[in-house]
């Protein structure tokens, strides 16, 4: 007991350090406001600076707790695969080493890879000849899965992305319409709510019958689940915009034309890209859902083909690539906003 | 002169969930070229509403507004108008917001106009923003915010510029300085002004005319020629006849107002409740 007691008082200490460090940062974050110069930040405790109400903490704070939470996740898993593994199937949910494990597979140099490989020479040795394989040919073999890991990632892209530029070619003019002219807004948009609520899988079957099982079924299926919703989103980002910017533009002599293109549009566009980003993630989550359905490559695909083969290791190593993609994607996206659209900065300096 | 406004039993009548509601009772008046004309009122008498008649940004119920003798009916590029409220575009900067009106097509081939850089430059100057022509709305105070605001209607040249409450939202030492400021421009641009505040001081500053309305439902209950001479400053506000004016034209509007409570009922309701002690 007195070595783990040890440790918590050890991580007191060093938490109580970090904690006194980082006041510091607090006071200069805090005297921008002056309600808290009053207050004096060097009196309140590090502690309950944390927790007041929407107050921004310290990047040091931010980052640590960034990790911690990924921390917590990684035990919960390690947690349930010992418990997996305890019950006798192991094999069907892998702790994170296992994962690990699959992607050096991948790089040619895995757990799984050292096993053929020792195999192979046991083998040889038995009988007297020479590896019927080469150690180098084996992790060659190895390392196409990565190139399969490359195409699957290629093909569910490609889909992806005709299917969402596809949705927002017609997604953005018809949100438009519907947030401009009340007249297109009772027109579709009636229609357009009572289409959104049709559960996109429940469309599979007639997409397939429709349009077979090759790219187009699978391209149909993303633009159903991501259209109606986009249109219906641009509609209410070109309704926010307040009315009087368009009466400006009015008593300054724009016709209905121009107070769409000059006023609008710009106005809503920061909060259109920002439904592109989200209508992003539903496209990946639909491109999957008709990749398990029918495909011959394909992320989903790869998934159901490795379920068969009970090689869950490398299932959730595809997850965690649509995390990394998915987490690309929105960075790529917010960054692109930031950029361009950086009036809508509201913080004051 | 001839009237460059003129409104002919305007009157308007809102339909709301409780029935219709009458926000302006029918009114007739003229606003004269080069003339800085403004309509005092209560609260929610109808002045906004006044002016986004004349606008054309609402239609009225009853009668007909013409202006130059043409009949209004939709917005237009020769009615300029300042809000009560903030209404800057955030994605333009300052000097964006200003010419912005050149971005459109009724703008546009206006040989008549001075439509050049010069005339954006001299406004920014004039209105003190040439340090923040590079700007973005969010970084302006509010009194800049609405400087902006009246240059950027100013540039189109309106025949008529309508300004609800421009300075309503500002501090007073800002709201001064807006006044006087604005007192110059009017001057030197030699625009036709229709001016609409609650503030019988900054109408009586502002003015040639003053057109008085009463509480809800509006009407016009008088009508002031104000004649203090054309150049003014603020030391204005503090003479004699500046300040008789103004008691005349506040116990007018108080004697037109419905008060929100009796003093004399309240002090005896107070009474009746133990104040409290430290
Ligand atoms: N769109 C509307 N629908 C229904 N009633 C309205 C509408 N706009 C204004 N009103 C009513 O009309 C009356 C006059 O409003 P208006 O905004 O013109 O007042 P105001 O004189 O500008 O007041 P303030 O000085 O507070 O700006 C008010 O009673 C208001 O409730
Ligand atoms: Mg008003």
């Amino acid at each position: 007991m007195m070595p783990e007691r040890n440790a918590f008082a050890m991580g007191g200490a060093l938490l109580s350090r970090f904690l006194a460090r980082s006041r510091t940062a607090f006071g200069t974050t805090a005297s921008r406001s002056p309600a808290s110069e009053t207050r004096c930040p060097d009196a309140m405790p590090a502690w309950r600076a944390i927790f007041e109400l929407r107050r921004p903490i310290p990047r040091r704070i931010r980052l640590l707790s960034a990790w911690l939470g990924f921390g917590a996740f990684l035990l919960v898993w390690s947690i349930a695969s010992h418990y997996f593994a305890l019950k006798g199937d192991g094999i069907l949910f892998p702790s994170p080493a296992r994962v690990i494990g699959a992607a050096a597979d991948y790089a040619g140099y895995g757990p799984r890879t050292e096993q053929r490989i020792a195999a192979a020479r046991e083998s040889a040795a038995l009988a007297g000849a020479t590896l019927h394989q080469s150690e180098a040919e084996i992790r060659a073999a190895a390392r196409a899965d990565l190139g399969t890991l490359w195409l699957d990632v290629k093909s569910s892209f490609l889909r992806v992305t005709v299917a969402f530029l596809l949705a927002a070619a017609l997604g953005i003019p018809a949100g438009i319409l519907m947030g401009s002219f009340r007249i297109f807004e009772s027109l579709l948009q009636p229609l357009t709510e009572f289409i959104r609520y049709v559960p996109v899988p429940a469309l599979v079957p007639v997409l397939m019958l429709f349009f077979g099982i090759g790219e187009t079924s699978k391209v149909m299926l993303i633009f159903a689940g991501t259209f109606f919703q986009l249109a219906l989103m641009v509609a209410g980002e070109i309704r926010r915009v307040p009315i009087d910017l368009l009466q400006v533009c009015a008593t300054l002599g724009g016709t209905r034309l121009e107070a769409i293109r000059r006023v609008l549009l710009p106005a809503a566009l920061p909060g259109i890209f920002d439904t592109l980003r989200i209508c992003n993630g539903w496209a990946w989550t639909w491109v999957i859902v008709a990749e398990i359905v029918a495909a011959d490559s394909g992320l989903g695909f790869r998934i159901v083909k490795y379920q068969r083969f009970l090689q869950t290791d490398k299932i959730f190593l595809y997850l965690i690539v649509l995390g990394l993609i998915g987490l690309l994607l929105d960075y790529f996206f917010r960054q692109v906003n930031r950029t361009f659209f950086h009036w809508t900065d509201t913080t004051k300096r | 002169m001839p009237p460059c406004l003129e409104l002919i039993e305007v009157g308007k009548t809102y339909a709301t969930r409780e029935g219709p509601l009458t926000a302006l009772d029918p009114t007739s008046f003229e606003i004269l070229e080069g003339e800085f004309a403004s309509l005092v009122g209560p609260s929610g008498c109808g002045k906004s509403t006044l002016l986004y008649m004349i606008a054309g940004l609402e239609p009225p119920s009853s009668g007909t507004i013409y202006l130059d003798g043409r009949r209004v009916l939709r917005p237009g590029r020769e009615r300029g108008m300042v809000f009560q409220e903030y209404t800057l575009f955030p994605w333009l900067t300052v000097e964006e917001n200003i010419r912005f009106s050149r971005r459109l097509s009724a703008n546009r081939n206006e040989g008549d106009l001075p439509f050049d850089a010069d005339y954006s430059g001299h406004l920014i100057e004039i209105m003190g923003l040439a340090k923040f022509s590079r700007a973005y709305p969010r970084e302006l105070s509010g009194g800049m915010k609405q400087r902006v605001a009246i240059a950027r209607a100013l540039l189109n040249r309106p025949r008529l510029l309508l300004m609800d409450e421009p300075f309503g939202a500002l501090d007073a030492q800002t709201r001064e300085e807006m006044q006087e400021l604005m007192r110059l421009l009017s001057q030197r641009e030699r625009a036709t002004i229709l001016f609409v505040t609650h503030d019988i001081e900054e109408s009586l500053f502002l003015s040639d005319r003053i057109l008085v309305l009463s509480a809800h439902p509006g009407r016009i209950v008088r009508e002031v020629s104000v004649d203090f001479p054309k150049e003014r400053d603020l030391d204005l506000k503090l003479a004699t006849d500046f300040l008789s004016m103004k008691r005349d034209l506040l116990h007018l509007l108080r004697s037109n107002i419905k008060p929100a409570f009796d003093p004399a009922l309240l002090r005896s309701k107070l009474s009746t409740v133990t104040p409290l002690t430290s």
